[in-house]
C-alpha cells in the first residue's frame, strides 16, 4: 500500500500539524494550499489518500468539489476524506455523490483521523 | 191710539234692536219656514255660505245646489240636514258638523245648531232657527295640531328605537367602552367594560372611575382621562393587565348635547397583536443572530482545528515527556469545550430537518441511558428506567430524540449527589407520550424556571447554555413540549411530551 497522503487545506497550521502527527506514524505527507498545486501533485504522485477541505479561498468557494472530481478521474486508486469547517448539506451530498470515502467536520482529533487513514489505506492495499 | 202707537213703536224698537243684534252676530243665523224655505238670514250667514242674501232667501236645504259633505269627505244627505230634521221632527239638533262647498270652490266647515219654533200647544214647528259658526280655521288648527302630534309620536318612536339600537350595539361591542363626564364620573359603560371591571351598571353609573377598581388597566384609564380632560386633546396609552392581557386605551374629548365636554374611552385588547409583534421581532433577531453565529462558528472552526491538530501532533510527539502532561490536559480540555460550543452553535443556528421513523419509546430511552452510562458511573449516579409497558411506537427522528434524552440525563447526572438515582420515566398521555427525567439534586431556582430554555443561560461552570435550547427546539420540531419543574420531594424534573407523530411544524433556525 501507498503510505503517501496529500493534505489540502488553506490553513497552514493544519498542514503543519498533519505533517507533525502523521510522519512519525510512517506516512509520507505532501501538502497543498491551492487547487492548482493539489492537482499538479495528484497528476505526478501516486497517493493512497487525499484529505481535503472544500473551501480554499474563502467562505463562498468550493474548490474541494473540483479537486474531488479531478482526483476521481486522474487518480482512481486514491481514497478521499473530506474534512471541512463549513460544508453545507448540499455540498456534502454532492461530495458523497462523487464518491468520497468519508465526510468529516472540523475539528477532529488527529488520532481519530490517523485511525481512519490506517483503515482506508489497508483496504486499498 | 196713543197707547197703540207707543206699543207699536216699542215693538218696532225692539225688533230693530233684535235685527241689529242678529246682524252683528259672528254666528250665522238662518230662519226657515215650516216648508223649509229660508225667510231670513244675517250677514254672517251670507258670508259663511259665500252667497248673497237674495241667493239664500227662498232656498230650502233640499235644494240640490247645496254641496254638503260629512267629516271624512262623504256626501252629507240633504234630508239629514239639521234644519230639515228639526222641521220634520220638532227635535233640536246640536253641533252637527258639516262641510259646505261654496260656489267660489272654497270649503267651509260649520258647526250647526237647530232649534224648532213652536206655538204653545203645537208639536209641529212653524219655523226653525239655524245658528252656526264657521269652524274652518279651528278645524284646520286642530288638524295641524294632530299632524304635529303624529309627527312627534313618530319622532318619539324613532328616538326610543334609536336609543335601543344604540344601547344594544354599545353592549354588543366586544371592546370595553365608557362615556365619562369631564371629571371622570361615569355616564355610561357597555357590557364589555362592566365585565372587565366586574361591576353592575347601577353600581358604576354616576360613580368616579375609581369605582371600577385599582387593578390594571383602570388606573391607566384614569390617568389618561385626567390628562385628556386637562389638555382637551385625544391621547392613547397601553396597559398590561394581571391576567396577561394588553390593552390599548384611547380617550377622546367629545361635545355633549348641551355643549358640555365628555370623554369617550375605548379599550382594545391588543394582546395577540403584541405577542405577534414580539414573536416577529424575536424571530427577526434570531435569524440575524443565527446568520452571524453560523458565520463566526465557521470562521472559528478552521483555526480551532489548527490548534487542536497542533496539540494532537504535539502530544503524539512528546507523549513520553510526563512534565508536559498537565499542559496537554488543560489545553485539550479547553479546546474540547470550545469545539462543543462551536458544534452546538452551528447546530442551533441551522434549520432542523427531521428524519422520522417509527420507534419504540423504551428502546430510545435505553439507547440514551446507555450513552450516559459512563458519565453516570463517573458521578456514581444510577439511572433507573421506568417506562410503562405497552407504550405506543412514536414517529420521531431517533437520533435527535436520543440527543434530547441524553442531554436531559446528563444534566440530571451533573446535578445529582453521588450515590443518588436519576429516574427516567415514560407513560401514555392521550395522543402523546410523556417522558420525565427526575433527579434529587437542588432543583431549579424559582427565578430561573422561565429562563432555562434561553440560549446561553446556564449556571454550570463550563456549560454553554445551549443544551436545553437545542432540546426545546428538537422537541418543538416534533410538535411536542418540554417543561422544567421542581419536585415536591426535592430535585428537578424535566418533562417531554411527544405526539404519536410529529405535527406540521415548519423548520426554522434556532436563532
Amino acid at each position: 500500500m501507498s503510505l503517501r497522503i496529500l493534505v489540502v487545506d488553506d490553513e497552514e497550521t493544519i498542514l503543519f500539524a498533519f505533517r507533525e502527527h502523521f510522519e512519525p506514524l510512517g506516512y509520507e505527507i505532501d501538502c497543498a494550499q491551492e487547487l492548482e498545486e493539489a492537482e499538479a501533485l495528484l497528476s505526478h504522485v501516486r497517493y493512497g489518500l487525499l484529505i481535503a477541505d472544500l473551501r480554499l479561498t474563502g467562505s463562498q468557494s468550493s474548490e474541494g468539489l473540483e479537486l474531488i472530481r479531478y482526483a476521481r478521474e486522474r487518480s482512481p486508486w486514491t481514497r478521499i476524506v473530506v474534512l471541512t469547517g463549513s460544508g453545507s448539506e448540499a455540498m456534502k451530498s454532492e461530495a458523497m455523490d462523487r464518491g468520497v470515502d468519508a465526510f468529516l467536520e472540523k475539528p477532529r482529533p488527529l488520532g481519530e483521523l490517523a485511525a481512519l487513514a490506517a483503515n482506508l489505506l489497508e483496504r486499498t492495499a | 191710539m196713543h197707547f197703540r202707537d207707543t206699543a207699536e213703536s216699542a215693538l218696532e224698537d225692539s225688533e230693530e234692536r233684535y235685527r241689529a243684534v242678529v246682524a252683528a252676530l259672528e254666528e250665522g243665523i238662518v230662519i226657515h219656514e215650516a216648508d223649509g224655505t229660508v225667510v231670513s238670514c244675517n250677514a254672517s250667514a251670507c258670508r259663511i255660505f259665500g252667497l248673497t242674501e237674495e241667493e239664500v232667501l227662498g232656498r230650502t236645504w233640499l235644494d240640490p245646489r247645496w254641496c254638503l259633505v260629512r267629516e271624512g269627505g262623504a256626501p252629507f244627505p240633504l234630508e239629514e240636514h239639521p234644519a230639515t230634521v228639526t222641521l220634520r221632527t220638532g227635535e233640536p239638533r246640536s253641533q252637527v258638523v258639516l262641510g259646505l262647498d261654496r260656489p267660489d270652490g272654497g270649503r267651509r266647515w260649520i258647526s250647526i245648531n237647530s232649534r224648532p219654533l213652536l206655538r204653545p200647544g203645537d208639536t209641529t214647528p212653524y219655523a226653525a232657527v239655524l245658528s252656526f259658526s264657521d269652524i274652518t280655521s279651528r278645524r284646520e288648527a286642530e288638524e295641524e295640531r294632530g299632524r304635529i302630534e303624529e309627527r312627534q309620536d313618530k319622532l318619539q318612536q324613532l328616538i326610543s328605537r334609536s336609543a335601543l339600537e344604540w344601547r344594544l350595539t354599545f353592549d354588543a361591542l366586544g371592546s370595553p367602552l365608557l362615556l365619562l363626564e369631564l371629571d371622570g364620573r361615569i355616564i355610561r359603560l357597555n357590557e364589555a367594560a362592566r365585565a372587565l371591571a366586574g361591576v353592575r351598571f347601577e353600581d358604576a353609573v354616576h360613580q368616579p372611575l375609581a369605582a371600577l377598581g385599582a387593578e390594571p388597566p383602570w388606573p391607566a384609564v384614569q390617568a389618561l382621562a385626567e390628562r385628556v380632560a386637562a389638555n382637551a386633546e385625544s391621547a392613547t396609552a397601553q396597559a398590561h393587565e394581571r391576567q396577561g392581557r394588553t390593552w390599548d386605551i384611547s380617550v377622546n374629548p367629545v361635545a355633549g348635547p348641551g355643549g358640555e365636554r365628555w370623554l369617550v374611552v375605548v379599550l382594545l385588547d391588543i394582546t395577540d397583536v403584541v405577542k405577534l409583534q414580539e414573536s416577529l421581532r424575536r424571530s427577526e433577531t434570531m435569524s440575524a443572530m443565527g446568520a452571524l453565529v453560523a458565520g463566526v462558528a465557521h470562521e472559528v472552526r478552521n483555526p480551532l482545528f489548527g490548534i487542536s491538530a497542533t496539540l494532537d501532533a504535539f502530544e503524539s510527539r512528546f507523549k513520553n515527556r510526563s512534565e508536559y502532561r498537565r499542559y496537554f490536559d488543560v489545553l485539550k480540555e479547553r479546546v474540547h469545550r470550545l469545539s462543543i460550543l462551536m458544534q452546538q452553535l452551528l447546530d442551533y443556528g441551522k434549520p432542523l430537518r427531521l428524519e422520522p421513523s417509527a420507534e419504540s419509546p423504551e428502546e430510545v430511552m435505553r439507547a440514551a441511558a446507555a450513552a450516559c452510562a459512563p458519565i453516570a458511573a463517573g458521578a456514581r449516579v444510577e439511572i433507573v428506567e421506568e417506562p410503562v409497558t405497552d407504550l405506543p411506537s412514536l414517529e420521531m427522528d431517533r437520533n435527535r430524540v436520543v440527543q434530547v434524552f441524553q442531554n436531559l440525563l446528563e444534566n440530571a447526572i451533573q446535578h445529582s449527589p453521588p450515590g443518588s438515582r436519576v429516574t427516567f420515566r415514560a407513560e401514555g398521555a392521550g395522543e402523546r407520550v410523556r417522558f420525565a427525567v427526575e433527579d434529587s439534586g437542588t432543583g431549579f431556582r424559582a427565578e430561573d424556571l422561565d429562563r432555562i430554555f434561553e440560549p446561553f443561560f446556564t449556571r454550570r461552570r463550563g456549560g454553554t447554555g445551549l443544551g436545553l435550547s437545542i432540546v426545546q427546539r428538537i422537541v418543538e420540531q416534533h410538535g411536542g413540549e418540554v417543561t422544567a419543574a421542581n419536585r415536591p420531594a426535592g430535585g428537578a424534573v424535566m418533562s417531554v411530551l411527544l405526539p404519536l407523530r410529529p405535527g406540521q411544524v415548519p423548520s426554522r433556525p434556532g436563532f
